[in-house]
């Protein structure tokens, strides 16, 4: 009983902590950002775990954790409602060229993140030959060029 | 699913905006967390730290008001040195808060240790220093929620302890 009490409060504390603390938070994982996690995880797993290192426990728990991420995903594509809550919604930061100075003050995303993006994934020189820049999801940015570009 | 431009997107600006503001409200939860965290209400700190009966009087206690299951914790017990008695003393802490924690280590082990009932009394014996006996006591809550109870010397004064053990 322990075991699964602890996956699941484990599970929903990470989740609101991470839901909240912004679509950017960890989504490029920089070297630090991967220590970050690391350590994350480190704390975390005394507390799950409790002082049973026994393969029940541990099976215990993956199993309640793979329940809960598959019953989240269920749900989210089931009642439309929720899921942006769990799992956010895109944001158009430039459009049809023009750049979106406040909603990208408010995302804590820079000019020069969308140009990083834009030479990344679509080889563009400036801001001039961006059409779209979305920021996604998952905290990355999409750049849709302007045709001709 | 919505155009924006030539863009079929999933976008909701008032989404978005209650988002933010959730954003920045948790910021400052997480602020208020660190800080009550640094003032010891989650464990040790200054609002934490208490001591129960007086300190000039026969017994005192140092603990924490609050500590965490499975975390570890101390408990001080200070005895005025007109409380030893033909070398000994004798305190006693009621089952109460023993069927809570489990005990780690005293600073200065015990002599003799029996039941008595719903306490559990410790002989220390001091030898012939004089002055003030300390004895800290290590221990783990093993519970969640409330621990209470007193802590005294056997045919003398007692003092209440109270403590809030987080999950």
């Amino acid at each position: 009983m322990d075991a699964i009490l602890r996956a699941t409060v484990i599970y929903l504390v990470l989740m609101v902590i991470f839901r909240v603390s912004g679509k950017r938070s960890l989504a490029e994982i920089t070297t630090f950002d991967l220590v970050l996690l690391l350590i994350i995880s480190e704390a975390t797993q005394q507390a799950m775990l409790g002082d049973d290192f026994s393969i029940t426990n541990a099976v215990l728990v993956i199993i309640t954790l793979f329940f809960l991420d598959t019953t989240l995903a269920t749900l989210t594509n089931r009642f439309p409602r929720f899921g942006p809550w769990v799992e956010d919604m895109p944001l158009v930061l430039v459009e049809d060229g023009k750049v979106l100075t406040q909603r990208m003050r408010k995302s804590r995303i820079s000019e020069s993140d969308i140009l990083e993006a834009a030479r990344e994934k679509q080889g563009l020189e400036n801001m001039e030959q961006v059409k779209y820049a979305v920021l996604e999801r998952t905290g990355s940015i999409s750049i849709i060029p302007k045709s001709g570009a | 699913m919505k155009q924006i431009g030539d863009l079929e997107i999933d976008q909701d600006l008032d989404f978005q905006k209650r988002e933010w503001i959730v954003e920045r409200v948790s910021w400052f939860v997480g602020l208020a967390i660190i800080i009550l965290g640094l003032l010891g209400l989650f464990g040790t700190g200054p609002i934490s730290s208490t001591t129960a009966g007086d300190a000039n009087g026969p017994i005192s206690v140092d603990y924490q008001r609050f500590v965490r299951h499975n975390g570890e914790m101390s408990l001080t017990m200070t005895v005025a040195p007109d409380q030893v008695q033909d070398g000994q003393v004798e305190l006693w802490i009621s089952a109460t808060i023993l069927d809570k924690v489990d005990l780690q280590q005293f600073s200065h082990e015990p002599d003799e240790v029996r039941n008595e009932g719903d306490r559990t009394v410790f002989v220390f014996l001091t030898g012939d220093t004089p002055g003030q006996l300390t004895i800290t006591v290590n221990m783990r809550s093993h519970v969640f929620g409330r621990i209470a109870g007193d802590i005294g010397i056997v045919d003398g004064s007692q003092v209440s302890i109270s403590q809030l053990s987080y999950p």
